[in-house]
């Protein structure tokens, strides 16, 4: 166990944090980080090294975040309500508990960019994180994600665009410019 | 394409040192006089400045949930290993004692025939009677460890090593009787007690309420290693089931949610004595 709790406080780091943006709660963002270990220590033995741990350890946290994502676009409340002419039906709306804005908003530039990033696709999402917060390259990111260096190169510059824009329309991209390039107004 | 548009697809992969040298020269060259494509550069620079000055040190206490977490996911793992194993080895040894029993019977059958004799039932019966005993040995020896001696049942029922911690009273004659000083700890007429005080809850925090009921079905689906009963201070008693998993001692109280005691279990035997 000394040995997995050296890789743990080698890897556990980028894992929540990638894991924090990818789904914008702390608290997910700890559970997740839990359960990547969890799975990466059950599994170690399948580890055959045929690729860089690395590239393996942030596969099984991108799905983990992604099986997290998936678990709160289901996590709905059913409200029973009544039609005009009298019969029941049920009414699905969002669990606003779940909502990354109410967890993530102690910053605001912090949480200006979690609102950005959130409005940006998943297979975006996850491939600007494994470069901006896990330094993969380009070739770790097509492993991981079992893409073609490519596909990742024209995802990371779409991300980067969407992104920029999203701030733009928010109204708060200006916040992450440098001083003396923030006063030209509008950009990207 | 224009020439814009092909050097602000490289503007990223730049950033990201993914250029050789010729591309780096030919974007640089670019931006130099392309106000466009130089603010297009700036705003990557710094969306890419604020995810990496964004992040988080890690919450104090998650290093040590992540590690807890882990070892008792790995607890569970093996103690479904375990149980799941012992399934196999107890059905099977017990599937040998039957079909032992039956080749012997068979062969017992002809021979009474061949020599007509009038004793030679009996003596057959016996010599059935004494190989399904050796077959217990079988799958006692396979639950060594696990399950005290007189928790194995006679006739190789599965059923009853699995689900059962106690044997049951039998009326057969040639079943094994467990000796006295060999009736397990866990036998119902004979409970070791022990007082609360002896079992006292270590102080893990090991997660979630979700996580502890998990660990609960767990353990409760799973053959314990003794049970017991617990005297609480004020004189009530609750019978417990206990799990000894590496030096460990998980105590699963009847109708309560488990938890790690405090002593270890070479201290937990020592103190059964």
């Amino acid at each position: 166990m000394a040995a997995f709790e050296a890789l743990v406080l080698a890897y556990e780091w980028p894992v929540y944090n990638i894991a924090l943006r990818m789904l914008g709660s702390v608290q997910d963002a700890e559970d997740a980080v839990q359960e990547v270990f969890i799975k990466v220590y059950g599994s170690l033995a399948s580890f055959r090294g045929d690729s860089k741990f690395s590239v393996w350890l942030y596969r099984i946290a991108g799905n983990v975040c992604v099986d997290f994502l998936r678990k709160r676009r289901i996590a709905t409340v059913s409200l029973s309500s009544c039609d005009d002419a009298g019969g029941e039906y049920e009414l699905e709306v969002c669990d606003e508990s779940m909502s990354p804005e109410k967890v993530l908003d102690e910053h605001e530039q912090s949480a200006a960019l979690q609102k950005a990033l959130n409005k940006l696709p998943e297979r975006y999402r996850s491939v600007l994180l494994l470069r901006e917060i896990a330094g993969s390259s380009y070739e770790d990111i097509a492993l991981t994600l079992g893409l073609d260096i490519g596909t990742v190169k024209s995802r990371i510059f779409r991300a980067r665009k969407k992104l920029c824009k999203i701030l733009t329309d928010d109204g708060n991209f200006c916040e992450f410019l440098p001083s003396d390039k923030s006063e030209g107004g509008e950009q990207a | 394409m224009s020439e814009c548009d092909k050097i602000q697809a490289l503007i990223s992969a730049m950033l990201d040192g993914e250029l050789g040298e010729d591309e780096r020269r030919q974007v640089t060259g670019h931006i130099a006089h392309c106000d466009e494509c130089a603010q297009l550069y700036e705003s990557f620079a710094a969306v890419s400045r604020a995810i990496g000055e964004e992040t988080r040190d890690m919450p104090a206490g998650l290093h040590d949930k992540i590690m807890t977490a882990v070892d008792v996911a790995d607890k569970q793992r093996r103690l479904r290993r375990l149980n799941h194993n012992v399934r196999h080895f107890v059905g099977a040894a017990a599937c040998l004692a039957v079909a032992v029993g039956a080749i012997l019977a068979v062969r017992g059958h002809m021979m009474m025939g061949s020599s007509k004799s009038a004793d030679a039932a009996p003596r057959a019966a016996n010599y059935s009677a004494e190989s399904t005993g050796t077959c217990d040995d079988a799958a006692q020896f396979s639950v060594e460890g696990i399950y005290s001696p007189a928790e194995v049942p006679a006739e190789g029922d599965e059923k009853s090593v699995l689900d059962q911690a106690a044997p049951e009273a039998t009326d057969e004659p040639d079943a094994p009787v467990p000796e006295p000083d060999e009736a397990p700890l866990g036998s119902e007429n004979e409970l070791v007690t022990l007082n609360a005080s002896d079992l006292k809850a270590k102080e893990i925090g090991y997660g979630s309420a979700q996580e502890e009921r998990k660990i609960s079905a767990d353990l409760g689906a799973a053959e314990s290693d003794y049970r017991i009963y617990l005297v609480e201070d004020d004189g009530s008693a609750v019978m417990c089931e206990i799990y000894l998993m590496d030096d460990e001692v998980w105590v699963l109280p009847d109708g309560g949610e488990p938890y790690l005691a405090e002593l270890s279990a070479g201290e937990f035997i020592e103190l059964i004595g």
